[in-house]
């Protein structure tokens, strides 16, 4: 009597593990590793808190009311308001908007900037492959943040309208971002190139395109999934310091960098903490956050890196 | 049998670079095969009988080594004078090969169905809809059942008998005239080897196709091969139809080969050695390579190298041991 029902179970385990491909054994892993859940869950929070936030504040983000000027936090602003008299809850959510954009952004970029130029030059080695990473090199000579100083300074010069001032910011920092992303696709194309089965794409005649995309690219997008992950935070903290400065996106568009600014002013450093602290600690959360994240990513997609 | 040769290569020189200087891998081999033809090529390991296979799919990588000389006559057209593009519309298409480790030549993340379709795809214009019908076909025809699963799977999940039908699907998918496989069983154990090759031999006969069979076990060249090509340090030294070759070796180096074949029912002690390694490719001096290791070696063996002589008919040998009795 009691076997049937043994069967039928064995037979679902066995059916379950044969359907698990190799991205369900990654999220298998990936669901064991409690604190990049936690990272994943506050990033989630915080693009949502971004997103659709706004929505339910009942003030505008150019909302000015010179009679609501400088107050403290209270059950009507939860985190009180600036020298303009705009809610700051409201503007840390529109803030959050655009530092995730600018992470998410030039994050992109540079993936697909690195991804390409990293697997054309390992594929190709040669004349391509020494132009590609001699870019590469002369940028990573170049300490990144005063190069971002000085092109957002020429920016500045240029009198770039600042709505458009958001995608020149992910275009500069893309630029700074790809070389080290290159060098790490080219070192993966350059052992990958040696091994068999690319051998045989040449001895299936398939076209090189096809060869790049449809070969190489895939078994590289673990690598793009978990430094573009990372790279992530390191694109909001510079976009932060940025702004931070004055030089990235500039008021009245506002960003979590450009709202600590106004801790530059004394009287607002001692006086007035609910105008830099809570975008200090958005940005400190979230960047943690991503980092628990791609760490936890590579640990679940490449399970032999953590033995080591 | 007096059919046009499909594949015909004359005076092949391989080149490798190497710290002590350019290595002749492949030395002036000429060989020809004929439509339906099984070519078996036999030799030890590092005789040049994969940088042949290599050298006539253009495979040889530019940065360790070069084809130097002869022609690769693929229908009368010279494979090595081509243009890339040409060659790569008839590479997979009218000529495949076969990998010697099936488990390292299919791409790890891809699934089956993928690479399968993938070059009937790219030669065929056909589209993804007809080419999974045509690579789901294939999967029935080299022998797997569940052609729906095993076409939805990764390379991980099967076996390595398995995946080298998977292999042998891909390389027929396109019907090519001539099928190059390098060493297609080493890698998989005995029962699965005699399968992969009634395999091969089936589909061959089923498709007219012509066949390069490149191994060092004597015991698949008796099954399949019509003719055997003996290669020794990247010359050929012996080359015969497999029955003659087998009932009558002349070189003592194919003798060898064939002392060192273990026989059922014939329990020895200890089966048969060559004394001695393959010579250092590097510093060849004009001689018969073989020389050192031969039982039979003369003065001018070692001086000299033996040219190709016919013994009968298509059964050449490169050897002075044969040289007098021809000529004289």
């Amino acid at each position: 009597m009691e076997n049937p029902p043994i069967t039928i179970a064995s037979k679902s385990k066995a059916e379950k593990r044969k359907k698990s491909s190799l991205w369900g054994q990654v999220l298998q892993r990936f669901l064991k590793k409690k604190i990049a859940l936690v990272g994943l869950g506050f990033l989630l929070f915080i693009f949502l808190f971004s997103l659709i936030g706004p929505f339910f504040s009942p003030y505008a983000t150019e909302g000015v009311n010179p009679t609501q000027i400088n107050l403290p936090p209270s059950s009507e602003h939860w985190l009180g308001t600036d020298k303009l008299g705009r809610d700051v809850l409201t503007r840390l959510m529109f803030a959050g908007r655009i530092s995730l954009t600018v992470g998410v952004g030039a994050m992109v970029l540079s993936v697909t900037f690195g991804a390409l130029l990293g697997i054309l030059a390992g594929y190709y080695k040669g004349i391509i492959d020494q132009i590609v990473m001699r870019i590469a090199d002369i940028l990573m000579t170049l300490p990144s943040l005063p190069l971002l100083f000085i092109m957002a300074a020429v920016m500045s010069e240029w009198k770039v309208p600042t709505e458009q001032r958001l995608y020149i910011v992910m275009l500069m920092l893309s630029l700074v971002g790809w070389p080290g992303l290159a060098r790490l696709v080219r070192s993966q194309v350059l052992s990958l190139r040696e091994r068999q089965f690319i051998q045989a794409t040449d001895a299936l005649g398939l076209r090189d395109h096809r060869k790049l995309l449809n070969h190489l690219l895939p078994n590289i997008v673990p690598l793009l999934i978990v430094s573009g992950t990372l790279s992530i935070g390191g694109a909001i903290l510079s976009e932060s310091v940025l702004s931070y400065f004055g030089l990235g996106v500039v008021p009245p568009t506002a960003s979590w960098g450009n709202m600590i600014n106004a801790a530059n002013s004394l009287i607002d450093f001692q006086k007035r903490p609910w105008l830099w602290i809570p975008p200090g600690i958005a940005i400190f959360l979230t960047v943690i956050s991503i980092n628990l994240l791609g760490d936890g990513l590579r640990d679940a997609i490449d399970p032999n890196m953590k033995r080591r | 049998m007096a059919k046009e040769p499909i594949l015909q290569i004359n005076q092949l020189l391989t080149q490798f670079y190497s710290d002590g200087g350019k290595v002749n891998a492949v030395n002036n081999v000429s060989l020809e095969i004929r439509e339906g033809q099984t070519v078996c090529l036999v030799g030890e390991s590092g005789c040049g009988k994969s940088a042949t296979a290599m050298s006539v799919m253009g495979l040889i990588d530019p940065s360790s080594g070069q084809v130097s000389n002869g022609e690769v006559l693929f229908e009368g057209q010279d494979l090595l004078k081509m243009k890339k593009g040409d060659l790569r519309r008839l590479r997979g298409k009218d000529f495949a090969m076969i990998f010697q480790e099936p488990m390292s030549s299919l791409n790890p993340v891809l699934t089956i169905g993928e690479q399968i379709t993938e070059s009937i795809i790219e030669h065929e214009l056909l589209s993804k809809k007809e080419a999974k019908q045509r690579g789901l076909e294939l999967i029935n025809l080299v022998g797997i059942g569940r052609g729906e699963e095993i076409f939805s799977s990764y390379p991980h999940q099967l076996s390595g008998g398995m995946l080298q039908r998977i292999m042998i699907a891909i390389a027929i998918s396109c019907n090519p005239r001539l099928l190059i496989a390098d060493e297609p069983t080493t890698a998989l154990d005995v029962t699965i080897q005699a399968q992969i090759l009634d395999l091969l031999r089936n589909l061959k006969e089923e498709r007219n196709m012509s066949m390069l069979l490149i191994t060092h076990d004597l015991g698949v060249v008796a099954e399949v091969a019509d003719y055997v090509i003996v290669m020794y340090a990247g010359k050929i030294i012996e080359q015969g139809p497999v029955v003659e070759l087998f009932k009558n070796p002349k070189h003592p180096y194919t003798k060898g080969l064939l002392a060192a074949k273990p026989v059922i029912n014939q329990r020895r002690e200890k089966l048969y050695t060559i004394p001695g390694q393959v010579p250092n490719l590097i510093d060849l001096q004009p001689s018969c390579y073989f020389s050192e290791r031969c039982e039979h070696c003369m003065s001018i063996c070692t001086t000299k190298q033996p040219p190709m002589k016919q013994i009968r008919d298509s059964h050449d040998v490169a050897c002075w041991l044969y040289e007098e009795e021809v000529s004289v």
